[in-house]
């Protein structure tokens, strides 16, 4: 399920900040990597949350510094919405 | 809009315009996110952030920022925190992660505001409500940190936000105060304090750090208000304080300055009538007042009073 979840983060990452998304990779910082802000985090979350039916408490989203951070929380909110 | 209304007039426009803001806000995706409706600090040179390092995903990093230098070396843990003009509890909301206070407590005169607060930190030890920064519905003595963080610019009769503040604190309470003030009138502001028995610790002028911050964030931020009419254009640009924005050339252009300012409760003066502030001090404030209205009046959501 990462494989899926990084593929789907990297394409929304591509879109927002219009870039290459074979420039992120699950290691990439946001702020200091991708020059991505809250804002943009904020955004593709969104999406996450309209797409996957899931909800992402804001404690969790504040802590993220890194796309592999963000693809786990993803995962595992989408395991414990379908259990 | 100018100075021949009365002040509850003033105040009444005041809770309007912020309602308005939050009605905006509501509609966008960013409506959970948002908690602080202030223009933040950003550290400028080779300078090294305060307090806690946050996320990448912590939304209003610079507000965030604004709160851990005006805090200082003040100690919150355990501690009655009382915020007057707290918008919608993001100060409070971040000294409570942040400094294990003993309770919060958030006073601001717009009932959305208040709302929202109230929704966002249902515990126990947090308290809202809606009230007038110049007669808190408070009792005396019940704070032992008072916080004011870029409000006091809208308040008509400032010297009466100084003895609210005065009569919340317990003896050796602290008063962390921020915000933009002309500079003729920061002097002014420290004595009329001193008048009612607050010492001052700490001065700095942190306008470079808001001015900064301003630069970097505030045409980003305005993007996060979402799509509004052409004729919201330029009041959404005063909110965030952008460049070419009246409240961006006050910040920038020499007359006022953004102050950080710290006191301490050390004494307990006899109750006196008498000014703080001279009669030109006051209608500086005043005047002060009437242009933030004027400037935050969002014209799509404007209703006539």
């Amino acid at each position: 399920m990462a494989d899926d979840t990084f593929t789907w983060v990297c394409a929304r990452f591509a879109e927002v900040l219009e870039i290459d998304p074979a420039e992120i990779t699950m290691q990439s910082r946001f702020a200091d990597d991708l020059d991505a802000d809250s804002i943009d985090l904020i955004e593709v979350v969104n999406k996450a949350e309209a797409e996957r039916g899931i909800t992402i408490e804001e404690e969790h989203l504040y802590d993220i510094e890194t796309v592999g951070e963000l693809v786990a929380l993803l995962d595992e909110r989408t395991a414990s919405s379908a259990g | 809009m100018g100075l021949d209304v009365d002040d509850a007039t003033l105040k009444a426009l005041q809770a309007d315009n912020f309602d308005s803001l939050n009605e905006v806000v509501a509609d966008t995706a960013f409506d959970r996110h948002l908690r602080f409706f202030n223009f933040g600090y950003r550290p400028v040179g080779d300078e090294q952030p305060a307090g806690p390092r946050l996320g990448a995903g912590f939304p209003n990093q610079d507000s965030a920022q604004l709160l851990f230098q005006l805090v200082g070396d003040a100690d919150l843990s355990e501690r009655d925190v009382v915020e007057i003009g707290c918008g919608r509890g993001g100060n409070l909301w971040l000294v409570r992660r942040t400094y294990q206070p003993a309770s919060i407590t958030g006073i601001d005169i717009a009932p959305r505001s208040i709302a929202f607060a109230s929704e966002a930190l249902p515990e126990a030890d947090c308290h809202f409500a809606v009230g007038d920064a110049e007669d808190v519905p408070l009792p005396s003595g019940t704070a032992d940190v008072v916080l004011s963080v870029e409000t006091s610019c809208t308040y008509p009769r400032i010297e009466s936000f100084f003895r609210e503040v005065a009569r919340l604190l317990r003896p050796g309470g602290r008063f962390l105060y921020t915000d933009l003030m002309p500079v003729e009138l920061v002097d002014p502001f420290i004595e009329a304090l001193g008048a009612l028995g607050l010492r001052l610790d700490h001065r700095r002028d942190i306008t470079a750090n808001v001015s900064a911050s301003r630069d970097a964030r505030a045409a980003r931020q305005r993007l996060a208000f979402g799509d509004r009419p052409d004729d919201d254009r330029s009041t959404m640009a005063e909110f965030v304080g952008e460049s070419g924005s009246r409240l961006y050339d006050l910040l920038t252009q020499g007359d006022y300055q953004y102050t950080i300012l710290r006191f301490t409760k050390v004494d307990e003066p006899e109750p006196s009538d008498d000014d703080l502030l001279s009669p030109e001090h006051q209608e500086r404030v005043r005047h002060l007042a009437a242009l933030a209205v004027e400037l935050l009046t969002i014209p799509s959501a404007a209703t006539p009073r």
